[in-house]
């Protein structure tokens, strides 16, 4: 098959997945979830296909896989929509096919299939185990299977259609659409146990901020359409359309035309990639499921907002305002997001803040033009930060089997200080999630995580960019202690509650995708070596950046060698590990957690200082203004006039044409027809046609006497 | 007569010799369903034919018939809707005991119809396809004789007919007398000579008469009184087939005639459209909000459609964007088949054989409230309807917005900014009764007993499917009707 | 004035005076008499303006089918052939209002139109009407195909006429 007609075909397989289940087989759990993960593979399988062939290609960046078809007619030309993979959207395949076909799997396990129904589980809540006897007459308490199982999978599937339209677009309004049901499947996932009120409150929250950020996107979109007549990024990056944007000017804050689109776009990424200011919904977002959170909220949707900026990269990078603005903003977020980390307890959140941070990394990268190296984060990022995400699910899944055993529902099996010493229990989660957490901080050459960090500090290091290298290494110093104070919490140490104690090894359908992950967050590092790294610069071909930097026009410089970029990230990765360690080896409650700064654990107040300044207000407007004054008495007014008298008209036609009818002949229904029949039949029928051929004539008698006088 | 001739009709005279052959046939035939299949095949092998005809050009017989992008593209819309006409009727006629083999014949011989209608290229060819569709349609209206509602409409939609007849033949016989011939390249020719004098009042006048009987064929405000009790009375499956083919056809008459003959009297009859047009889409979907009736309120939906169709009609003198407005007018009567039976096939299933029947009770009282709890009971067809009426209200991700759209572009970029309004406005209101029912479908309590038939089912669910899909990929119909856009004769 | 305008004035007294006897006539029986009396003045007329074959498919048609089926149809349907209600409905002066107009109207339009009045030429002798007519209705470049359609036409009606006049027995 032709590679660009698989690449039409990559989305379909998960869409209809998601039909067949909603529609067909959402009584079979068996079933949906093997339609799922079928799709999943399909598209997985197409993906690498794609992705093979894409390496096959010669200058690849120049002759990219690219189809179009004609979709809307637009007076003498046609809106067209099409796909394209180059080499930057190949690599965005590779790691989003392998994490949702991963996570995919990894959801079979962690939704408990082939345990038996609840005792009292209830739609809308997560499960609260069964009670079974075994042979011998013992009661076990053992986890029960997810009530809503097949639902689960036909949002994943929808989920997974929204991304993959995503990655292949060639254009951003189809890119637009994948973005928006990605939102949309977000929502349905963060309140996916939407019986529990703050998961239904996180989702509202989570929908609505993104929402904030897409409405400037879509601003963006309309005045790119309207300044340039084209949405196809092929069609928008050439050298006199890029120039041409350049040149308009805007009245907003003395941007150019493609600056001031550049930073709408950017703030559809802000919302989309929880960046401050609009990052509060991403920690909320960990009410959902784990595999939601690692498939969405990590690995795939917030990545697709760093993706589309990467993306839109040749237009943002017109206007140095725009790039100072995203390179702020990303810095900020970094540093920011990464001393909140340091004080959370619930394994998740700390997870949370870590991917604001991670993103924000990407983004301040973008800001100082390291194209590349975002890119690369972005990818080694996807990979580890799924694998920490699905690990802490594993990890969660495992202390709520201690959690069954012991009876005692009032230990969260999310607090950290409940855990500890879980490494015997759980060894493959233990040595995945290591691996995990030393990519994440960076730990020099043996992970992917160091190389791309490297690169991003190497990059702002050479470009004289001292403000973002010093934020961006503090944050990566954090990075490291917080991810080792998490392992350690976690992992280390003895068990500090009888639950720890009795926590279990997940089964192999959870098991299976952490070490496939792991693979990938060690490996992936190596694509992207440096040329002129000391030692091993050089023996494998620094493929990534020849690859993503053939994407643009321009091919990027890579970022010449210094020692001290290297030697920071060596330290701070290295000191953060150790001082987390150091700190947390013999901490056994939160009392004794030093870093448990209000401030920090109350993520900067900033959920506070919103609902004062924008939910509080929203509330007070909505109740007061736009309820009693314009709705209740304006719009109101209003429609009801509109409505008596479209009411009016409709009973007045009524009246007129059908009742005569209707009612003396047919009895609209049943009714008054046997009375009317026989006797009346014969006449009222012939009379009520005659009666409407005389008022078509008298209306057209009046239709041509007024056309007389007022036309001829 | 050359062959060439015969050839470029092949398809229509395919279509009669099978519907005189399947007259006698039936006669030997103890099984229906047999004469049910072999009409399908009729049909389906005529469409076949057409589909072979797509790109020809040419005129045959004398110039009384044309071959060209348009008649090769309704030739394949007829005989489709003709093919779904007999899905949604097949299991419905036993149910209601009046399996007989004429209705099959006679939906041939209407399509047939239809067909010569789109090849028409001579006002008298016009006035006999005109004749043909319709006498086949008044028996079928009839067909549940001895129902009375059935009766009835049978006999109101024979009388109407026969009063809209009449104004199209005055019509054709002033045109003839203004021009001297009654073929539309004549008439053409006719006009650019420029001789016409006084003479062109009297063609104003017939092309006016002409305009409002079809008006009343294709239920346009003020002549579609006759539409909801025709609609009402008249057995569902016929209804849907009458709702989707006889406009296509009255449509098919109507631009033709007034694209390729009458651009010349654009400055008088834009106007006269322009109001047909808007009150056609106004009073249709106004009033359809006062029904209670699921086959009333789709009646008038199916006035409002007539509507929107017309307002393509007034870019008919445009030369910029006169393919463009029959295009669109042809990818909307698409789109509005394909919704439509649908939405009548949804209305089928619900239908239950009336206890009463042959006692002249009236069977077709299904109310908009007796869908209630289908969401539940049939979740399948409840989101097929779902889809059918998103798409008649012309919202995403349905066909309808795609055919609206289309529509509402080709109106604007010929500067009738006003009517495109009102056209949005008016599709505004119709969210209200059409959305109507999918909040009985979702949000009531009920127990509705379905018929479940496989020939109904997969109407239903073939309609939605390609109401969606093609509304993502909509290209291939685009193209197909851009290229019937452009007329011979 | 020539023997044919005086003949055309008689023809038209004696349709206009027999139309009028149609509806108001109580005897159904009398109207369908006095219909036919008004078919064949039109017959005249059309003799008159040389359209023998015209006058003579209305005297086979309109009178030898179509007057004889509403007499016969008069016959088997009714017992009493008199109509004891009131002739005129309601709304005749809304009728009498547009059938005025119209003929307003009509009346204006002809007379617009150039060589009313004019004595028409004669007919090119040599031309033998009723032959072309025949002729072009099979000529396949005149109107074989109108004629066929009409044919199949006819056919699908009077199957749909058999079959609502033909009650299945229950």
């Amino acid at each position: 098959m032709a590679t660009e007609t698989i690449i039409w075909f990559l989305p379909l397989p998960p869409l209809l997945a998601f039909f067949l289940i909603v529609l067909f087989t959402n009584k079979n759990k068996a079933l949906s979830h093997g339609i799922a993960v079928g799709a999943a593979g399909l598209s997985w399988l197409g993906s690498m296909l794609v992705f093979v062939r894409a390496l096959g290609v010669e200058e690849f960046g120049k002759h990219a896989f690219e189809s179009v078809i004609n979709w809307l007619p637009t007076g003498e030309t046609w809106f067209q929509i099409g796909v394209r993979i180059d080499p930057l959207g190949a690599a965005v395949l590779f790691f989003v096919a392998w994490t949702i076909f991963m996570i995919f799997i990894y959801s079979i396990g962690y939704h408990n299939f082939g345990q038996p129904e609840g005792d009292h589980d209830r739609k809308g809540l997560p499960p609260h185990g069964a009670t079974v006897t075994d042979a011998h007459g013992h009661k076990h308490t053992v986890p029960s299977v997810e009530p809503m199982y097949s639902r689960f999978f036909a949002f994943l599937g929808l989920f997974a259609f929204g991304m993959y339209t995503l990655v292949v677009s060639n254009n951003l309004l189809t890119l637009f659409v994948g973005w928006e049901i990605m939102g949309l499947c977000s929502y349905l996932l963060i309140g996916f146990w939407y019986g529990k009120p703050s998961a239904r409150n996180a989702a509202i929250k989570a929908f609505m901020t993104t929402r904030i950020g897409d409405v400037f996107m879509l601003l963006g979109i309309a005045f790119l359409y309207s300044a340039t007549g084209t949405l196809t990024f092929s069609e928008i990056f050439t050298e006199e359309m890029l120039h041409h944007l350049a040149s308009i000017s805007t009245p907003i804050l003395g941007l150019s035309g493609a600056g001031l689109i550049g930073l709408l776009l950017f703030i559809g990424t802000v919302g989309k990639s929880a960046q401050w200011p609009l990052h509060v919904w991403l920690p909320d977002a960990m009410e959902g499921p784990t595999p939601v959170s690692a498939m969405i909220h990590a690995a795939t949707m917030v990545s697709a907002g760093v993706y589309a900026v990467i993306r839109m990269f040749p237009l943002i990078s017109l206007d140095p305002a725009t790039m100072s603005i995203v390179a702020f903003i990303g810095a900020f977020t970094a540093l920011f997001a990464a001393t909140i980390a340091v004080a959370q307890n619930d394994i998740k959140r700390v997870l949370a803040y870590s991917t604001i941070s991670q993103l924000g990394y990407m983004i301040a990268a973008l800001g100082i033009g390291a194209y590349v190296a975002a890119a690369f984060h972005l990818i080694t990022h996807a990979f580890f930060k799924a694998l920490l995400f699905l690990g802490s699910g594993s990890v969660i899944h495992g202390m709520e089997h201690g959690v069954l055993h012991t009876g005692n529902h009032h230990v969260d099996p999310q607090d950290m200080f409940n855990m500890g010493g879980l490494r015997k229990k759980m060894p493959i989660t233990f040595w995945t999630f290591l691996i995990g957490g030393f990519a994440l901080s960076g730990f020099p050459v043996i992970t992917a995580g160091f190389w791309s960090k490297d690169e991003i500090l190497a990059d702002a290091f050479a470009h004289g960019h001292w403000a973002v290298f010093i934020t961006l290494a503090v944050a990566a110093f954090l990075t490291a202690f917080y991810t080792m104070r998490q392992i350690t919490l976690t992992f280390l140490g003895e068990p500090r509650t009888e639950e720890a104690r009795h926590a279990q090894e997940t089964p192999w359908t959870m098991t299976l995708p952490l070490v496939v992950l792991a693979f990938f967050a060690v490996t992936y590092g190596w694509v992207g070596i440096p040329e002129h790294f000391p030692l091993l610069g050089g023996l494998v071909p620094n493929w990534f950046h020849e690859f993503v930097g053939s994407t643009l026009a321009e091919h990027p410089e890579a970022a010449p060698f210094s020692i001290w970029p290297l030697l920071t990230s060596l330290a701070v990765a290295l000191g953060g590990l150790f001082f987390g360690w150091l700190v947390y080896r013999n901490v056994k409650s939160p009392a004794e957690d030093k870093l448990q700064i209000p401030v920090l654990k109350n993520k900067w107040y900033f959920d506070e200082a919103y609902d004062f300044l924008f939910v509080k207000p929203a509330y007070w407007i909505a109740e007061k203004f736009t309820y009693l004054f314009m709705d209740r008495a304006v719009i109101d007014g209003i429609l009801h006039v509109v409505a008596r008298f479209s009411l009016f008209l409709g009973h007045a036609f009524r009246n007129y044409f059908d009742k005569p009818v209707v009612n003396e002949l047919i009895g609209d229904g049943t009714g008054n027809l046997v009375k009317a029949s026989g006797r009346g039949l014969r006449f009222i029928q012939t009379g009520r046609v005659q009666y409407y051929m005389v008022v078509s004539m008298v209306l057209l008698v009046i239709f041509a006497v007024l056309y007389y006088f007022l036309i001829v | 007569m050359t062959p060439s001739d015969l050839l470029s009709i092949l398809p229509l005279l395919v279509l009669v010799v099978w519907a005189c052959a399947l007259l006698l046939v039936d006669l030997w035939l103890k099984r229906k369903g047999v004469t049910a299949f072999l009409a399908a095949l009729g049909l389906a092998l005529t469409a076949g034919l057409a589909l072979a005809q797509a790109g020809e050009e040419t005129t045959a017989f004398g110039g009384m018939v044309a071959l060209d992008g348009f008649a090769s593209f309704l030739n394949v819309l007829f005989p489709l809707s003709g093919l779904l006409g007999i899905a949604v009727a097949y299991g419905y006629l036993k149910r209601m005991n009046i399996e007989r083999g004429e209705y099959y014949s006679l939906l041939l011989f209407s399509t047939a119809g239809m067909m010569l209608m789109a090849h028409a290229a001579d006002l008298v060819v016009v006035f006999l396809a005109l004749e043909f569709l319709s006498l086949p349609l008044y028996v079928l209206a009839a067909f549940a004789r001895p129902r009375l509602d059935s009766e009835e409409a049978g006999l109101k939609y024979f009388l109407l007919g026969a009063f809209a007849s009449a104004f199209v033949i005055y019509g054709i016989a002033l045109i003839y007398g203004a021009t001297g011939t009654t073929s539309l390249s004549g008439i053409v020719a006719a006009i650019e000579a420029g001789s016409l004098g006084t003479s062109g009042l009297l063609l104003t006048i017939g092309a006016a008469l002409f305009l409002v009987g079809f008006g009343f064929k294709v239920a346009a405000v003020p002549f579609h009184m006759w539409t909801p009790d025709v609609y009402h009375g008249a057995p569902t499956p016929v209804t849907a087939f009458m709702a989707v083919g006889a406009k296509a056809a009255g449509f098919a008459a109507l631009l033709r005639v007034f694209v390729t003959a009458f651009p010349a009297l654009d400055a008088d009859l834009t106007p006269v459209v322009w109001v047909l047009a808007a009150l056609t889409m106004f009073v249709g979907n106004v009033v359809a909000i006062a029904q209670t009736n699921i086959k009333r309120m789709l009646a008038y939906s199916s006035i409002a459609h007539a509507g929107y169709i017309l307002m393509a009609f007034v870019a008919f003198g445009n030369p910029a964007t006169r393919a463009d407005a029959v295009a669109s007018a042809l990818f909307y009567l698409v789109t509005y088949a394909l919704t439509s039976y649908g939405a009548w096939a949804a209305v089928i299933a619900l239908e239950k054989q009336d206890p009463s029947a042959g006692s002249g009770q009236a069977a077709s009282g299904l109310e908009i409230n007796d869908f209630a709890g289908l969401g539940r009971r049939r979740p399948a067809l409840a989101a097929a309807m779902t889809v059918f009426m998103l798409s008649l209200t012309g919202m995403p991700p349905t066909l309808g917005l795609v055919g609206k759209f289309y529509l509402f572009r080709t109106v604007i970029e010929a500067g009738q900014v006003w009517l495109a309004v009102i056209g949005v406005l008016t599709s505004l209101i119709s969210a209200y009764y059409y959305l109507r029912v999918v909040v009985v479908m979702y949000m009531r309590e009920g127990a509705p007993e379905t018929t479940r038939e496989p020939w109904l089912d997969f109407t239903w669910a073939v309609s939605a499917l390609a109401t969606v899909i093609l509304s993502f990929l909509p290209m291939a119909l685009f193209a197909w009707a851009s290229a019937a856009g452009v007329m011979g004769f | 004035m020539t023997g044919a305008q005086i003949l055309f004035l008689v023809c038209a007294g004696l349709i206009l005076g027999s139309a009028v006897m149609v509806v108001t006539a109580r005897n159904l029986m009398h109207a369908a008499f006095w219909l036919i009396a008004a078919l064949f003045g039109v017959a005249v007329v059309y003799a008159i303006l040389q359209a023998g074959f015209m006058a003579m498919i209305q005297v086979v048609i309109y009178i030898g089918a179509i007057a004889i089926m509403f007499i016969f149809a008069d016959m088997l349907t009714r017992r009493d052939v008199r109509e004891s209600r009131a002739q005129i409905g309601r709304n005749w002066p809304v009728a009498v209002l547009l059938g005025l107009l119209i003929l307003a109207g009509l009346t204006a339009l002809i007379l617009a139109q150039p060589g009313v009045g004019r004595v028409a030429p004669a007919l090119p002798s040599g031309l033998d009407p009723v032959a072309a007519l025949g002729k072009a209705l099979v000529s396949p470049d005149a109107y074989v195909l109108p004629f066929e359609v009409a044919s199949v036409l006819l056919l699908s009606a009077l199957v749909g006429a058999v079959y609502l006049a033909f009650l299945k027995k229950q």
